[in-house]
């Protein structure tokens, strides 16, 4: 007969495949997603830095000429600034929604690739089992894209100094928040994980990639409406601080709320006219216009009354927002595991 | 069945026709019986290893190990463990008498035949399936009857 | 050791049994192979035991007594599926070392020899390879993890005769070598002759016929008589019966090894292609076999 090596009934200890091992695969099994992150890093990282030198730059220029504009030669200055450097443009949300489009991206193939293509036949049955090649596959690269998105948003945030210094946006902002922080790697890792689980479920990449962005999407709406919401916002009578997030505004006269165009005919009588960070004379007025529009009306009884969420706040609702979508993350890779292991084609 | 020059190993190589309809390990059984009687293996001579037969002709090894018991059972060959299987004993061709004598009560039983109305295609198939249900009821006899020919033993 | 042992074996997919009541005993050292035509349950079964599907009734056992899908039985099975699934972007030298650190035991050396021996370049992407080379790769690669049992659900399908032969000398020389059993799913009756000794025959999710090819082969007959066909006979049963004229040729399967033939019946023995053959056709219900096989 031929001879048999020798074989034990049960394997009764096997000892586990190597941690180095693994990390070979998760290295080469994801090598490709590495180089495309890291142009994507490279690209938009030298992006951000230049314009942000750019913007650092010209804020210096300005000097005293910023918010409050007091002058109307600074005033020029200021708007030169703005339509500079204050327009992001296609940026700003390109910049909000890349999170969701490389978590999709990174997450939807990492499973749902081996699925479509049938080479989860190979993986599956080697000896390692899936349980360890998932987490060796999922797990790293998960990790390295939201650190990388993490990088992306310091340099978000680095850039827009100098409008968050001069109050002409908030940290606070639906369109910036997302970005910086923390928040913008909790955002890449769920929108990750989303992935992962879309992947295992569709079975193919396309369908996951685009069913994950499009619930990412509504996610990051909805958060952005309740978001301000998250803590009672406070009060103030006359202008919030610098740098925070209005809510609400209206006007009161002697306590009473009235509407903003009686205040603005109250203002056309003396000749000032109204406007989102100040005020200006315009000739035609009937007396001279007041040095300070807001003490004469104040004078007048009028006070506007804002509700609002301080800059202070920032880091509050970031760790906030970081925790909820880690916990989702968690919850959604946890799932995402355990279908995994149940899975029976 | 081809000669291989070779010093060390089997002087011969096993081939296969699968079309021939003969098992595949009779063939092999055939193919050293063959050689055995036109000289090409000796008492002493290796068959080919096992292994190499298998990546040759790409059969089942235990189609091959059934094959060399076979000759060993026929008192052919034996199996030295860990070295491989050699022959023991030569096929003399039938002796001329032994011959006649076949070719004689031969035939008688052709005579009988045609008086039964059997014709020469008849004869070749019943020939056939008499031979193909021969194996199954005396091997036992053929074998002994072999190893009482096989006269050389070892080298 | 049975290399796989089932018990009322079933797979439900819905309200569809793609295999049911499978018992089934496959002893090590053998080539079985699993022979059917399409959706009988040959890649059910297949799926059952590497692990990639869990039973829907009845128990299953590999290698002994070990639970598929569990750690020391994805150890001991080395698995090449149909279609060969590989990463075809990655070069060869990337999937031996892919192999080699997905497994706790792997033979680089043994890869490399037999990479080199097929004349496989090891830059080359496992994409560019021939079908007869990428089937060869996967073979190696499944090899060098020196399993106990290795499974090919119909690996040459799409390949050359030559590639074919190639793939399956491959095969037996790791029986020869290392002792492994082998569990083949194929649709080539032709060679089942030349490389099974074991066979397990389905159609429409059952088991029709399964054991040894000898003990199968020593069981049956075909059976000529002139008169009608008889079905029933104290003897054996009727696989299946073929009129021709006068003549009625029959396959059966002998009740016991010595039952005495009837006088003057000419009984011969058939061939394992033309038993599986004759099996399948009795089986299958309306649809033709699609296999391939030589035809007398």
């Amino acid at each position: 007969m031929t001879t048999l090596a020798s074989v034990p009934a049960s394997a009764a200890t096997i000892r586990p495949v190597p941690r180095r091992q693994l990390a070979w695969v998760a290295w080469r099994r994801n090598r490709a997603t590495v180089y495309g992150l890291g142009a994507l890093l490279a690209a938009l990282g030298t992006y951000l830095l230049v314009t942000g030198l750019q913007v650092h730059a010209a804020y210096d220029d300005l000097g005293s000429c910023v918010p409050p504009i007091t002058t109307d030669a600074c005033r020029v200055r200021w708007d030169a600034f703005i339509n500079g450097y204050g327009q992001r443009g296609l940026t700003g949300p390109l910049l909000v929604l890349l999170p969701g489009i490389v978590g999709a991206v990174v997450g939807a193939p990492l499973v749902g690739r081996e699925l479509e293509s049938g080479v989860f036949r190979y993986s599956w049955t080697q000896g390692v089992g899936r349980m360890r090649w998932a987490v060796a596959v999922i797990l790293p690269i998960a990790v390295l894209t939201a650190a990388m998105m993490g990088a992306l948003g310091l340099l978000v945030a680095w850039r827009n100094g100098p409008l968050l210094e001069a109050g002409a946006a908030q940290r606070l902002d639906g369109s910036t928040f997302p970005t910086t922080g923390v928040a913008v790697i909790g955002w890449t890792l769920l929108a990750l994980s989303a992935g992962v689980l879309a992947g295992l479920l569709w079975r193919r990449v396309v369908p996951a990639v685009a069913s994950t962005f499009a619930a990412w999407f509504g996610l990051a709406l909805l958060a952005s409406v309740r978001r301000p919401h998250l803590m009672t916002p406070l009060t103030s009578m006359g202008e919030p601080p610098t740098g925070s997030l209005d809510i609400a505004n209206y006007w009161t006269k002697n306590g009473a709320p009235v509407s903003a165009s009686e205040v603005s005919s109250v203002l056309e009588t003396v000749g000032v006219q109204m406007r989102e960070d100040g005020f200006s004379a315009h000739v035609g007025g009937g007396s001279p216009a007041p040095t300070d529009p807001i003490i004469y009306l104040s004078e007048h009884g009028y006070i506007q009354v804002h509700s609002y969420q301080p800059d202070s706040r920032y880091w509050t609702f970031q760790w906030i927002e970081l925790s909820w979508l880690v916990l989702a993350s968690l919850v959604l890779l946890g799932l995402t595991f355990w279908l995994i292991r149940r899975r029976s084609i | 069945m081809t000669l291989d020059k070779q010093v060390n190993g089997s002087p011969i190589r096993l081939r296969l026709d699968p079309s021939s309809g003969v098992p595949t390990y009779l063939q092999l059984v055939q193919q050293v019986e063959g050689a055995l009687r036109l000289g090409f293996l000796q008492p002493g001579d290796q068959l080919p290893k096992v292994r190499e037969v298998v990546a040759e002709l790409a059969i089942n090894p235990n189609t091959v190990l059934k094959a060399y018991r076979e000759l060993e059972h026929k008192g052919l060959a034996s199996g030295r463990p860990g070295t491989g299987t050699f022959i023991e004993a030569s096929l003399t061709p039938v002796s001329l008498p032994e011959l006649a004598n076949l070719r004689s009560s031969l035939y008688r039983w052709l005579d009988e035949a045609a008086a039964a109305g059997l014709d020469d295609d008849g004869v070749m198939a019943l020939v056939d399936s008499a031979l193909r249900d021969f194996p199954d009821r005396s091997s036992a006899t053929r074998g002994a009857r072999q190893r009482r020919t096989s006269g050389g033993g070892a080298a | 050791m049975n290399v796989i042992e089932t018990h009322d074996l079933g797979r439900r997919y819905g309200a569809t049994w793609a295999l049911q009541e499978c018992s089934l005993t496959i002893p090590a050292g053998h080539l079985t192979a699993l022979v059917g035509p399409n959706g009988a349950g040959k890649t059910t079964l297949i799926n059952l035991v590497i692990g990639l599907s869990t039973p829907s009734a009845g128990e299953l056992t590999v290698l002994g007594d070990l639970r598929p899908g569990s750690l020391p039985a994805l150890d001991g099975i080395g698995f090449v599926a149909q279609d060969v699934p590989l990463y075809r972007g990655f070069s060869v030298a990337d999937m031996v070392s892919l192999t080699r650190n997905l497994n706790r035991t792997f033979d680089v050396d043994y890869a490399h020899e037999r990479l080199a021996d097929l004349n496989i370049n090891l830059r080359r992407r496992a994409g560019q390879l021939s079908g007869g080379q990428r089937a060869q790769l996967a073979l190696t690669l499944a090899l060098a993890r020196h399993p106990r049992l290795l499974v090919l659900d119909e690996p040459t399908a799409s390949l050359d005769p030559l590639a074919r032969h190639d793939f399956m000398a491959t095969v037996m020389a790791a029986m020869a070598d290392d002792g492994v059993s082998v569990v083949l799913s194929s649709h080539l009756l032709s060679e089942l002759e030349r490389v099974a000794d074991h066979l397990v025959l389905l159609s429409d999710g059952r088991i029709r016929l399964d054991g040894p090819v000898d003990d199968l082969l020593a069981e049956h007959r075909l059976v000529t008589t002139r008169s009608g066909p008889v079905s029933t006979h104290p003897a054996w049963d009727v696989v299946e019966s073929i009129a021709a004229g006068a003549q009625t040729q029959q396959l059966v399967r002998l009740r016991s090894p010595e039952v005495a033939l009837p006088a003057g019946c000419d009984a011969r023995p058939v061939g394992i292609e033309e038993l599986a053959m004759a099996y399948l056709r009795s089986s299958t219900r309306g649809v033709g076999p699609v296999l391939e096989g030589a035809h007398r």
